[in-house]
């Protein structure tokens, strides 16, 4: 019996619903608040509360009981709503929505000290109206006869880097990691099986040094808003889920709960900044209500018709091109395979036969070929004896391309081999990889030793500096997925994203990654990753509109830390 | 003929100094000492002052719109806002270990040039383009900055008693 449920499409390939507002309002209206797992806590029954916010609302609470409350915005009339609560510390967290509207609240407010945190919430603020919109406003809670506090929630970076494990009280596992002041990560270990990590921009304020308010929407998927308030000591959480499931249907529910904290990864700030303010050079964020800094990958990177591509890529092939801004910290040019003749033997796959004829120039034929082909290629020996190149397949039928690393210790190979265009996107790369050895006069292959993919990687985190500027971070996130984190100008991460992802290891801190920018440019992306040198090499393999570009990667590395995550896939390293 | 006034920081002052004390010294001698002709030389003397004065305001308050970012208080100082662009300049800020400055005038007043050391934080796009940078710009970034110390040159116009920009430019040294 199968005991990880996997979907028929993982969420960067689902078609959600563009649901029309009609649509959204009537799923609304047959909601009564928000349903729980857990028994609602009581603790506001009975009470009274006025919030002032700063340049926000003010809102005016009755809780008639557990799940009803009574409020009035800014004066205004007093209506009914079902609501949910629930507690954590002195931390209270309720939800509700404003019938008759796509509108509502989540309201955070300490106890301890009378300050609140509201996120007001609404659907039908952006093209696609069933994403989540929000807009925080920082305030307290009145109290008759005395001065209201001065001090607030803000937002932070004082929970930048940290992960957590966290399973809900209605069975949900994630895991969560918070790389980055704009976003998060959040793998779905029970809802999609685990094997992908997805990216949502993700707004983080401090309560105080262990309590923070993390809050997610899922754009350019469901657009759901996750909000919880979390005790990072204890692992402990309390939350709510808004919106709508792959189905359509309606999520709306508080939940309570527990986890693992796993790990704190580095943070790259200049020391003393404590991320009470988002810096984002020449660009501001959004003045509009709600406004946030958004990767939209779906939007910025549209899909190219098969025939125009081909026609685009018959016109140009932009072959290891001198500039390149993803190369310009990359190693020497390798003299190693010049001049030299070998065979390439796969494991269940070609046999391709090489003849380097300096180190610009390679000519390649399958096995039984008479006729060879002429490329272009680069190498680099990222170790004593570890040779990786790449080249196109001229006149191969999905402009295939080949990036491969040869240890010639072992006389052993392995190759990523791309090709262009899958059943989602024409501009889009696939990959498989190809496990064999080296023939070669003066080598003899072993028979039985591949290498193999590995998960030692998982739950790391690397940056890479291309060149002067241009500086990301990989997060392995899960033994099928990394991410891509771009920092901010001071240090922050920023925004981020995901795709499927594999690892192979060469030798001892030696690593042949790939990664597919998939439902995005669509590029391949392969490296092999020294972490004894702190370098990289590789391939970038990608097409649109402008053509085919094979360009060569190089970037200088620092570790960045590790989240100690092997456990929740089934995996030890 | 133009004429310079040399208006290094220090040098402005101590000469700005001496102008302004000089038409009170003139005011008490002249029951038995001016002329017709010192009277003129002082005031324009004077004058010149005033505009390098008036013209290096003016420069300030550029460097002080361009480094907020201000375009519309950057335009209300230009007579062509396109011409006094400083494309790849982020910020400017006074360098007193650079050249002296200077501001030249016009013998009829009406036009002037100026060269004020500067140090100027740069920022250039990162080329060609690529995913990555993309996504950087995205969120201001995909640029290289560094600091460069240089001159701002402009060019100015009096228009209705008001000195206007009309051309600037950051030279680096």
């Amino acid at each position: 019996m199968q005991r990880t449920r996997y979907p028929r499409e993982q969420m960067h390939r689902i078609k959600y619903t563009k649901l029309t507002e009609a649509q959204i309002g009537a799923k609304l209206a047959a909601t009564s608040g928000p349903t729980s797992a857990s028994p609602l806590s009581d603790v506001l029954v009975g009470k009274s509360l006025t919030i002032k916010t700063d340049d926000g609302p003010t809102l005016v609470y009755r809780f008639s009981s557990n799940n009803r409350l009574a409020v009035a915005e800014n004066g205004g009339k007093t209506v009914a709503a079902g609501y949910g609560a629930l507690t954590l510390d002195h931390m209270a967290m309720f939800s509700h929505l404003l019938p008759g509207t796509q509108r509502g609240y989540q309201v955070v407010i300490d106890q301890a000290t009378n300050l609140a945190t509201v996120f007001e919430v609404w659907f039908g603020g952006y093209d696609d109206k069933r994403e989540v919109q929000r807009q925080i406003y920082y305030g307290y809670v009145e109290q008759p006869g005395k001065e209201p506090p001065k001090d607030r929630h803000g937002i932070t970076n004082r929970i930048e880097g940290k992960g957590f494990y966290w399973k809900q009280d209605n069975g949900v596992e994630t895991i969560e990691y918070y790389p980055t002041v704009l976003y998060s990560n959040f793998v779905e270990l029970t809802r999609l099986g685990g094997e992908l990590s997805f990216c949502a921009p993700t707004d983080y304020v401090k309560i105080d040094d262990e309590l923070y308010i993390y809050s997610r929407v899922e754009c350019e998927f469901s657009g759901t808003m996750t909000l919880y308030v979390l005790n990072a000591n204890r692992a402990e959480q309390v939350g709510v889920r808004l919106g709508f499931d792959e189905s359509d249907a309606l999520e709306y529910y508080v939940f309570r709960g527990q986890g693992e904290w796993v790990g704190q990864i580095a943070q790259f700030e200049p020391f003393g900044d404590v991320g009470t303010k988002i810096t984002m050079g020449t660009r501001q964020l959004p003045q509009a209500k709600g406004g946030r800094l958004v990767y939209r990958p779906f939007k910025t990177n549209p899909s190219v018709p098969k025939a125009d591509l081909d026609a685009a890529i018959a016109k140009t092939k932009s072959i290891f091109p001198e500039r390149n801004a993803m190369a310009g910290n990359k190693g020497p040019i390798s003299t190693f395979l010049a001049g030299k003749k070998l065979t390439l033997r796969y494991d269940n796959g070609p046999v391709v036969q090489y003849e380097f004829d300096d180190v610009a120039k390679l000519r390649w034929r399958r096995e039984g070929e008479t006729a060879w082909r002429d490329e272009q290629y680069e190498s680099w020996e990222s170790a004593p004896g570890v040779i990786m190149f790449g080249h196109l397949l001229s006149g191969a039928p999905d402009h295939d391309a080949y990036s491969v690393v040869m240890d010639f210790d072992h006389a052993l190979v392995t190759t990523l081999h791309g090709t262009m265009g899958t059943p989602y996107m024409a501009n889009e790369a696939a990959v498989k990889t190809l496990f064999g050895v080296i023939e070669m006069d003066g080598l003899v292959p072993p028979k039985y030793r591949r290498h193999q993919f590995t998960d030692e990687l998982v739950g790391r985190c690397v940056s890479w500096n291309y060149s002067p500027g241009l500086t990301s971070m990989h997060l392995y996130a899960t033994p099928h997925s990394l991410s891509w984190i771009i920092f901010l100008e001071n240090g922050s991460g920023g925004l981020e994203w995901s795709g499927p992802a594999s690892y192979v290891k060469i030798r001892d801190e030696l690593y042949f990654a790939y990664w597919l920018e998939e439902a995005c440019n669509g590029t391949l992306g392969t490296i092999l990753i020294n972490l004894r040198t702190m370098r990289n090499a590789g391939v970038d393999y990608h097409a649109d509109a402008n053509g085919l570009r094979l360009t060569s990667i190089g970037a200088h590395a620092r570790q960045a830390g590790r989240f100690n995550v092997a456990k929740y896939f089934d995996i030890s390293t | 003929m133009n004429k310079t006034v040399d208006s290094a920081r220090r040098r402005f002052i101590w000469n700005a100094g001496a102008a302004l004390s000089a038409p009170l010294a003139v005011v008490a001698s002249s029951a038995s000492a001016s002329t017709t002709s010192d009277e003129s030389s002082l005031n324009t003397r004077l004058a010149m002052l005033e505009d390098a004065n008036a013209i290096r305001e003016v420069a300030r308050a550029y460097v002080k719109h361009v480094n907020a970012g201000a375009h519309a208080e950057v335009a209300s100082l230009c007579t062509d806002p396109a011409a006094a662009r400083l494309d790849g300049i982020r910020a400017l800020t006074a360098d007193p270990h650079g050249h002296d400055d200077a501001i030249d005038i016009a013998a009829d007043r009406r036009t002037a040039t100026a060269r004020i050391s500067h140090a100027a934080e740069t920022e250039r796009p990162i080329e060609p383009p690529c995913p990555l940078v993309e996504m950087a710009r995205a969120q201001g970034g995909g640029v290289t900055r560094k600091t460069e110390r240089g001159v701002l040159e402009g060019s100015f116009v009096k228009i209705d008693g008001v000195w206007k920009i009309e051309r600037a430019a950051f030279r680096t040294d």
